[in-house]
């Protein structure tokens, strides 16, 4: 029969229409079926115009309620109530104008065979209704998924792109220029004034840059190693600088084997040697330490010198460091920089504790 | 040529003042090198106290740094810019710096500095008093500001507007609200002009922060994301938004 047919055709859609606001709906198809079951198991013919009316009522109720939820949803709200008193509405009156098309029928004397073709006619149209609407509907569902995908996809891609630039500001600003042209400048001056000084110096150089060139790709490193080339870093500034800088590094065991997004805990010393200690002509120290608390670990880096001279920079380390942990911890990473106790800054960050092997 | 040539270094790391001192003495004996300093404060001292006719400044320093001590000895004696990386002694070149020197020194290049002071000597030293600070390389990318007594590292990408208040400027972000004195129209200019735009002269808005914008009788306003507020947007500042 073509209305079982298409009975079953909109049945899935119908279904994956349904929601929460949807559900009174249910009864009324399920008398509809019922009702269809009774007149073909019975007198099919007898009750044939009744259930086809029936089945006409609903399936435009259904239409209209469809269409109309699909305008107010793109229109501006998503209001169950207001689809649910369209759709009563749309049940009454396609009773009453069933009622009214039945009786004026009886009326003229036309035999049964033939009243029904008006109601197929009904049927039809109401058919021609419910599949474009089902394929608008289909079609506006589809589009909210792909739109839905892309913006997944963009936010993937912005983290992603974050990370890399991430990397690679951390990498210019190892091998930042003024740091190894000073450096390599120093090597050579002492190699005349001083060669087992010099000798010394190039000893930590190869040490920062054996520990800094192996991480650049990965995603975390351990502070062991972290905190390694930090030294070797510190270890160079000391010997330019002199008696200006001193410095100190403390960390737990436990703290010394856990994962940190590599480079971060050196953007904060490189930041504490060239805006804390650098500027000051009696220099000044940096403390760095790592303790793990409560899952956490915090890392600190402490100096005692210039502190916060502008309110405003430019400086992208910082921020680079600040969006890396946004993108690979979200809201469980924090990093904060307070003035420090004696004068100075002091900069921390805190993470979840990742102890364990390299990724 | 005065074979009473006078000059000072002042240069942070010591070992590079050495190996200058000892190169400046074999391409041009005669040099007097009459004070060293390691930091600009001391070199400072020296250039009034000993009003050499050279001084040879490293740019980054302690104390002040060496384009501060190029101003202050404006007029009064030939500089020479030492400098790891060129980024910035080109200008200072530009502006009648006598030479710069790049670090690791090179011993030929030396004696061309020298070559050009001994003929630099007769001549009056250049002004170099408009040579400006080393300038910002790029926008505005972080600020400093204090919420609820505290100090927060806020990055530009976060900040959703700033609007002028009583004697601060308020910087609104998702999470929290806090206060920097920086006036807005100072900061308006470093700030990148694609990304902030000015609604009225007391509030500026980060155009990826804007969720909707509407006009009710002809007045445009904007909300931002996650705000039930609506700013309205000045007469003069509409254009902005007509491409929008």
């Amino acid at each position: 029969m073509s209305t079982l047919s298409l009975k079953a055709h909109v049945a899935a859609p119908v279904w994956r229409h349904l929601r929460q606001a949807d559900w009174p709906l249910l009864p009324l198809i399920l008398v509809g079926v019922l009702f269809g079951a009774r007149v073909v198991g019975a007198q099919f013919y007898a009750y044939w115009n009744t259930w086809l009316t029936c089945f006409t009522g609903l399936l435009g109720a259904y239409v209209l309620t469809a269409c109309t939820r699909i305008v107010l949803q793109s229109v501006c709200f998503d209001n169950g109530v207001a689809c649910w008193c369209v759709l009563v509405a749309a049940v009454i009156n396609s009773w009453l104008l069933g009622n009214a098309f039945a009786h004026y029928i009886d009326y003229m004397g036309v035999p049964t065979s033939v009243s029904s073709l008006p109601r197929l006619g009904a049927l039809a149209v109401t058919v021609l209704l419910v599949v474009p609407a089902e394929v608008a509907a289909t079609r506006a569902r589809w589009a909210r998924r792909a739109a839905e995908q892309e913006a997944q996809r963009m936010r993937e891609e912005t983290t992603k792109r974050q990370l890399l630039e991430a990397h690679l500001a951390a990498l210019q600003g190892q091998i930042e220029p003024h740091f190894l042209y000073n450096t390599l400048a120093n090597a050579r001056a002492l190699i005349r004034q001083d060669a087992s000084a010099a000798e010394q110096l190039l000893h930590h150089l190869n040490q920062f840059l054996r520990s800094a060139m192996p991480d650049l790709r990965a995603q975390s490193t351990s502070l062991g190693q972290e905190l390694e080339r930090a030294r070797a870093y510190l270890d160079i500034i000391r010997m330019r600088m002199g008696e200006r800088l001193r410095f100190d590094i403390a960390a737990s065991e436990e703290a010394l084997a856990c994962q940190i997004p590599p480079l971060s805990v050196m953007t904060l010393i490189e930041n504490a040697i060239q805006h804390g200690i650098e500027p000051r002509v009696e220099g000044g120290s940096v403390r760095v330490t790592a303790v793990c608390a409560a899952g956490r670990l915090r890392i600190g880096v402490e100096d005692d010198g210039a502190g916060f001279q502008a309110e405003l920079g430019d400086g992208v380390g910082l921020v680079n460091l600040q969006e890396r942990l946004a993108a690979m911890y979200g809201d469980a990473a924090e990093l904060r920089l307070e003035p420090g106790a004696d004068g100075g800054v002091c900069a921390t960050i805190e993470l979840p504790r990742l102890a364990g092997g390299k990724t | 040529m005065s074979s009473a040539a006078t000059a000072i270094l002042v240069e942070d790391e010591q070992a590079l003042r050495t190996e200058l001192r000892t190169s400046l003495g074999r391409f041009w004996p005669e040099l007097a090198i009459v004070g060293e300093a390691a930091d600009g404060v001391t070199g400072a001292r020296m250039l009034s106290g000993l009003a050499p006719q050279i001084a040879f400044l490293d740019v980054r320093m302690p104390g002040l740094n060496g384009v501060e001590l190029a101003r202050l000895a404006a007029g009064r004696c030939h500089i020479v810019f030492l400098t790891a990386y060129n980024d910035y002694a080109v200008d200072a070149f530009d502006h009648g710096a006598v030479d710069y020197l790049l670090k690791p020194l090179d011993p030929g290049r030396l004696a061309v500095t020298v070559a050009r002071l001994q003929t630099a000597l007769g001549k009056q030293p250049a002004d170099l008093s408009a040579l400006s600070a080393p300038a910002r390389n790029g926008p505005l990318q972080w600020i400093q500001a204090s919420c609820g007594g505290q100090l927060r590292f806020i990055g530009i990408n976060d900040v959703q507007c700033f609007h002028a208040e009583a004697k601060y400027t308020c910087v609104v972000t998702a999470k929290l609200e806090a206060h920097i004195r920086t006036p807005l129209k100072d900061l308006l200019g470093q700030l990148d002009p694609a990304r902030f735009w000015p609604i009225s002269r007391s509030a500026i808005v980060n155009v990826g922060a804007i969720d909707s914008v509407q006009r009710i009788d002809g007045v445009l306003s904007v909300r931002l994301v996650n705000s039930v507020r609506w700013l309205p947007v000045s007469q003069g500042y509409q254009h902005q938004f007509r491409q929008m």
